[in-house]
């Protein structure tokens, strides 16, 4: 739907360009943007409100050392990411600040033969909480609205990543690690199908050492009006750096195969989209479980 | 069918004498008429300028006796800063109802009708799309006067269109401008040596986020209508808040 009246909004402008001499000439975003007096005018975001400087700047430093000194991440299938059109990363979600979303983007960052930025979706939540408000979309996040998945999906032919556990996965404790929350009302599939976007279920462990969550404080959480306050082995009291305060476990990232929704309309059938998205759940499930298993130590791997 | 002999109605207002000056050099429009209670704000060379409001028993006179084909009705207000909430229902909601009293009949000329909206038609709220289209309508019942007014103008309009299939009707959602010719509060702000920025919100902040810069040099680019509000939190440096549509 989104993708056709976008499609006729820009024929009519060429339409207009060519044709028609009474209409007006189209102008385009290049052209406008010289107008524009920044005081930075090297500055680039895009539409979204992503900023290559903010978001480079912490993929340099913070990221970079995490990915490689800290968690030592290692990363198999990453040829199951495909390097064009859209496509929808499906993981598993944990950590009181979780680090497996930007250890996912800098995993296809490095390794990757066709490195893409990775819109990670998020909670409506921080649109609205200040401080995070302004970070957030900098550095690639986007509110999880299916309209916004869409339009990455099918308009723009990005990379998403969802968690479809959303809160109910990074509340979970430490005692209920690699046990996976239910995955919403299966929204993530049926965006997917709207947008004929192939599904890459991806499987993530060490996130739940590295940020183990003990309890959940209730009466802090109606006090800071966050999402929600966890105890981590640094935080509360370290202060809100103790957030980052990870610990230095081995981190494991698995892509599997993608899953294609190749036929138009699949997303209509209820039944079909809850399938599916029980199937993605299960498949991660048993990576998870495989991949611990194997495990021989927390830390080393 | 080709627009002859056009009325433009607001003409006093920023868009309406931009669009009278753009009309003007059109060999093929015939008769350029315009209305406003106010004098125009640009000089113009051949458009008729008529002192009427909004009375709809004057306006039709005026649209009949000029048997005009098309009227473009700019004169919607959204600056809820500069306009009292009273006047601005006045001219938005009731001034709309009289001008598409004016145009509807049987025995109207007008074929082709153009409405200036707003972007404000859908809202700002903090779990909203980041880019709202056409097809999506308003996921949130409207929060401020003015954005009320503008749903319910619209609604009169599409009331107007069902009752007149054979005219031609056209809504122009805008986003908000900024520009060297413009004057809004939110010029006003951004003019100041230190702008504040906003750090976060529960509720997403309406009117600051849907602007779309114009210059002098291009035309009306806010037609296609996409508001540009990505984050209504994000903070408000210009440079990196405002981009073309």
């Amino acid at each position: 739907m989104a993708q056709s009246s976008r499609s006729t909004l820009s024929r009519s402008h060429q339409e207009s360009a060519n044709g028609g001499g009474a209409s007006l000439p189209a102008v385009r975003d290049e052209e406008l943007r010289e107008h524009l007096p920044g005081l930075e005018p090297e500055r680039r975001l895009t539409d979204w409100g992503r900023s290559e400087r903010i978001e480079g700047l912490l993929d340099r430093t913070l990221v970079d050392f995490f990915y490689k000194q800290w968690f030592r991440a290692e990363v198999e299938g990453i040829e199951n990411v495909p390097s064009d059109g859209g496509a929808l990363l499906v993981s598993n979600h944990s950590g009181a600040l979780p680090p497996d979303a930007a250890m996912i983007g800098k995993a296809i960052k490095e390794e990757h033969s066709r490195p893409r930025p990775l819109n990670i979706t998020v909670e409506h939540f921080f649109k609205g909480y200040p401080g995070f408000s302004m970070l957030i979309p900098k550095i690639g996040c986007v509110a999880a609205h299916p309209a916004n998945v869409h339009r990455l999906l099918a308009d723009e032919e990005q990379l998403v990543l969802v968690f479809p556990e959303g809160r109910k996965g990074t509340e979970k404790l430490y005692k209920d690690r690699y046990r996976l929350r239910r995955f919403g009302r299966g929204g993530f599939v049926e965006a997917a199908m709207r947008a004929q976007a192939p599904v890459v279920p991806v499987a993530v462990v060490g996130a739940e050492e590295a940020a183990p969550v003990f309890a959940q404080l209730s009466v802090l959480k109606k006090l800071t009006g966050l999402l929600y306050v966890p105890v981590t082995p640094t935080f509360p009291h370290f202060g809100l750096l103790g957030m980052l305060g990870y610990l230095p476990a081995k981190f494991k990232l698995r892509f599997l195969p993608p899953i294609r929704f190749d036929e138009p309309g699949l997303h209509e059938d209820r039944g079909f989209v809850q399938t599916v998205a029980h199937d993605v759940r299960a498949q991660i499930q048993e990576e998870l479980l495989d991949m611990v298993g194997k495990r021989r130590s927390v830390w080393f791997g | 069918m080709k627009s002859k002999r056009v009325l433009i109605t607001g003409l006093s207002t920023y868009w309406g004498g931009r669009l009278a000056q753009a009309l003007e050099p059109d060999e093929r429009i015939e008769a350029l008429v315009a209305v406003d209670n106010e004098e125009p704000s640009v000089e113009l060379e051949r458009t008729e300028y008529v002192k009427v409001g909004t009375q709809h028993a004057l306006l039709r006179r005026v649209v009949e006796a000029a048997e005009i084909d098309t009227v473009v009705d700019t004169r919607l207000v959204v600056d809820s800063a500069t306009t009292s909430p009273r006047k601005a229902h006045e001219n938005n909601v009731i001034g709309t109802m009289n001008i598409l009293a004016a145009c509807s009949g049987p025995d109207s000329p007008v074929q082709k009708l153009v409405f200036k909206s707003s972007g404000h038609f859908y809202g700002c709220e903090q779990d909203d799309p980041a880019f709202f289209e056409e097809s999506m309508g308003r996921p949130h019942a409207p929060e401020t006067p003015i954005e009320r007014d503008i749903v319910e103008a619209e609604a009169s309009l599409r009331d107007f269109a069902e009752k007149n299939p054979l005219v031609d009707v056209t809504v122009l959602r805008f986003a908000n401008v900024l520009g060297p010719a413009v004057r809004t509060s939110h010029i006003d702000l951004l003019s100041r040596a230190a702008v504040p920025m906003i750090l976060g919100s529960t509720r997403g902040t309406s009117s600051c986020t849907k602007t779309t810069w114009c210059t002098r040099s291009s035309t009306p680019c806010s037609a296609s209508c996409r508001v540009c509000s990505t984050w209504p939190a994000m903070g408000c440096s210009p440079s990196a808040r405002w981009r073309g549509c």
